[in-house]
């Protein structure tokens, strides 16, 4: 249970260019809501890692759009996806650069690649950063993941939260059951591609879990940005025991009164 | 006495409870900032209602950076706990900053924050979301209690708002000096939550990254490389200011920056760093 080793020290990355400061593009299929092809980004890495940090951002096209990327290890074209569908919510801003924190085993001298999916179609891809951190930790890092309300027909949650009225707790909407403990979530929120929402607007989310809706996370804290339809951050990554076989859901209030912006899209990976 | 200072597994989180939301608003209980002092602690919690084995306290600014502290303790008798988080958020009401920490608190402690700007006087809005746990082997161990800040300076009147400014070089795509953000730790760090926004008062597009070293001076051995941003025309790196990893820095140590943009604009090829480590 406690710690075997004091920590890692020191992080590989993949994926930075230092030449014009981007990052390795990750280019959707021509075809939305269909993955891309694999891009490479460590061919064999350094140690195992007991953590992984990946940074995306901006897209080009400028419009509102949702991404789900996998993340993969093996052989070209014998990809085995480790992390599935983990979600983005873009607006276009340059500024946009979002980022999920994964306590997750990759051991050394593994291919690491990545693709992408969206619900448009720009073909500019994301530009993204892995950051892989070197060495055993203080925890036993997972070794398995698994996202839940993903549609991949339309890249975004399949079903919406959707408060009727402000400042009031929406219905449960369910996210999926575990179909093994987790021990470490990502939530992914993301919007409607509304016009641009009111400044100010604030977000409590919850998550519940089992038939009588057991909060396991209680008015998560979320904004909205005049500048941008979108909320900030977008992804949050952090310690949550979630058991195996027991749906979880997922419900939030807001002080938006627009019926449309007061959506949001909630797609969930576990880990463990 | 415990005789080992130890993390509580990943999997000790049952529960996570935000403290001061304000459910008439859908917002955080706000606190008022004093102009170049601290203000006056405000309660968030009373007694908290189980043990807390990990915290993201929450802060969205309004306008300019701010800085809150957060304590535990009888009214007048706060113990700082975590001192100096930087809320920015250049437009108000819009980003949230949220460092994830490992930090116990025990069952019943009270908590409170007090806030600080520059030099004006506004109000943020402040909420913990506190991880419950349980289920632990407690014999003989202890769970860290105290957050370390490097390189944040509250009193500072600086451009960066009292966090250290990394300039880039003055070429683009390229690497500037490092900056030393702490001399020498004073403790083993476990986990990091580094803090990283954009100094400037006006942005162009732009990619910036930022490498964190450990080591003496000529003698950086980079801990993260690399680490990238994308800079737009806002002022701030919208949505991603903080970054919370395991990270494990042994006592005694130099930890520097150094960051390059992909322009050499003043004011654009720079950013504030700060790093909670516990």
């Amino acid at each position: 249970m406690f710690a075997v080793s004091p920590g890692a020290t020191k992080f590989e990355a993949a994926g930075p260019d230092t030449s014009d400061t981007t990052c390795t593009v990750v280019t959707e299929s021509a075809t939305a809501n269909t993955k891309g092809s694999w891009v490479e980004f460590f061919s064999s890495t350094a140690d195992d890692s007991s953590w992984l940090m990946m940074r995306c951002g901006r897209p080009s096209g400028y419009s509102p759009a949702m991404w789900a990327a996998d993340i993969g290890i093996g052989a070209a074209s014998s990809e085995e996806v480790i992390v599935p569908d983990v979600g983005f919510c873009f607006y276009g801003y340059t500024e946009d650069t979002h980022t999920i924190q994964l306590p997750i085993s990759i051991k050394a001298g593994s291919r690491v690649a990545i693709r992408a999916q969206s619900n448009v179609t720009s073909g500019a891809g994301l530009e993204v950063a892995l950051h892989l951190l070197r060495g055993q930790n203080w925890f036993m890092p997972g070794t398995k993941a698994e996202t839940l309300n993903f549609d991949s027909s339309s890249s975004q949650a399949t079903t919406a939260s959707n408060p009727t009225s402000a400042n009031t707790k929406g219905g449960w909407v369910i996210l999926g059951t575990p179909s093994f403990d987790y021990r470490w979530i990502t939530l992914a929120l993301g919007n409607e591609n509304n016009a641009y929402g009111s400044p100010d607007d604030g977000f409590l989310c919850d998550i519940a879990v089992g038939a009588s809706k057991t909060l396991l996370v209680e008015n998560l804290y979320v904004v909205q940005q005049s500048s941008g339809d979108l909320k900030s951050p977008h992804n949050y990554s952090f310690p949550l025991f979630c058991p195996s076989g027991q749906p979880l859901y997922f419900r939030h209030q807001t002080s938006e009164t627009d019926a449309t912006d007061r959506v949001l899209w909630p797609v969930l990976t576990g880990v463990n | 006495m415990p005789d080992r200072e130890v993390f509580p597994p990943l999997s000790s989180v049952k529960r996570w409870e935000m403290l001061n939301p304000n459910t008439g608003s859908s917002l955080l209980g706000t606190l008022t900032a004093s102009a170049s002092s601290w203000g006056s602690w405000t309660q968030l919690e009373a007694s908290t209602s189980d043990d807390i084995y990990w915290l993201m306290p929450t802060l969205v600014g309004s306008g300019l950076p701010m800085y809150t502290q957060i304590a535990v303790g009888a009214a007048s008798s706060e113990e700082v706990i975590i001192d100096s988080i930087p809320g920015y958020s250049w437009y108000a009401n819009e980003e949230v900053n949220n460092p994830l920490l490992p930090i116990f608190i025990p069952k019943g402690s009270r908590i409170a924050a007090r806030t600080r700007m520059y030099y004006y006087t506004n109000t943020i809005q402040v909420g913990l979301l506190a991880g419950y746990g349980g289920d632990h082997p407690v014999q003989g161990v202890a769970f860290p209690r105290k957050v370390q800040t490097y390189g944040v300076d509250p009193t500072s009147t600086s451009a960066t708002f009292g966090a250290t400014q990394v300039q880039g070089s003055a070429s683009a795509n390229t690497k500037g000096s490092w900056y030393q953000i702490e001399g020498s730790t004073p403790v083993d760090t476990h986990w990091c939550s580094l803090f990283v926004a954009a100094a400037a008062q006006a942005g162009t597009d732009r990619g910036l990254m930022v490498d964190i070293a450990k080591g003496a001076a000529s003698s950086e051995e980079i801990i993260l490389p690399d680490h990238w941003f994308g800079g737009g025309s806002k002022v701030d790196f919208s949505h991603n200011n903080w970054q919370s990893f395991p990270l494990y820095i042994p006592a005694g140590t130099r930890l520097s920056a150094r960051c390059q943009s992909s322009v050499t604009s003043t004011n654009q090829n720079d950013v504030a760093i700060g790093m909670f480590c516990i």
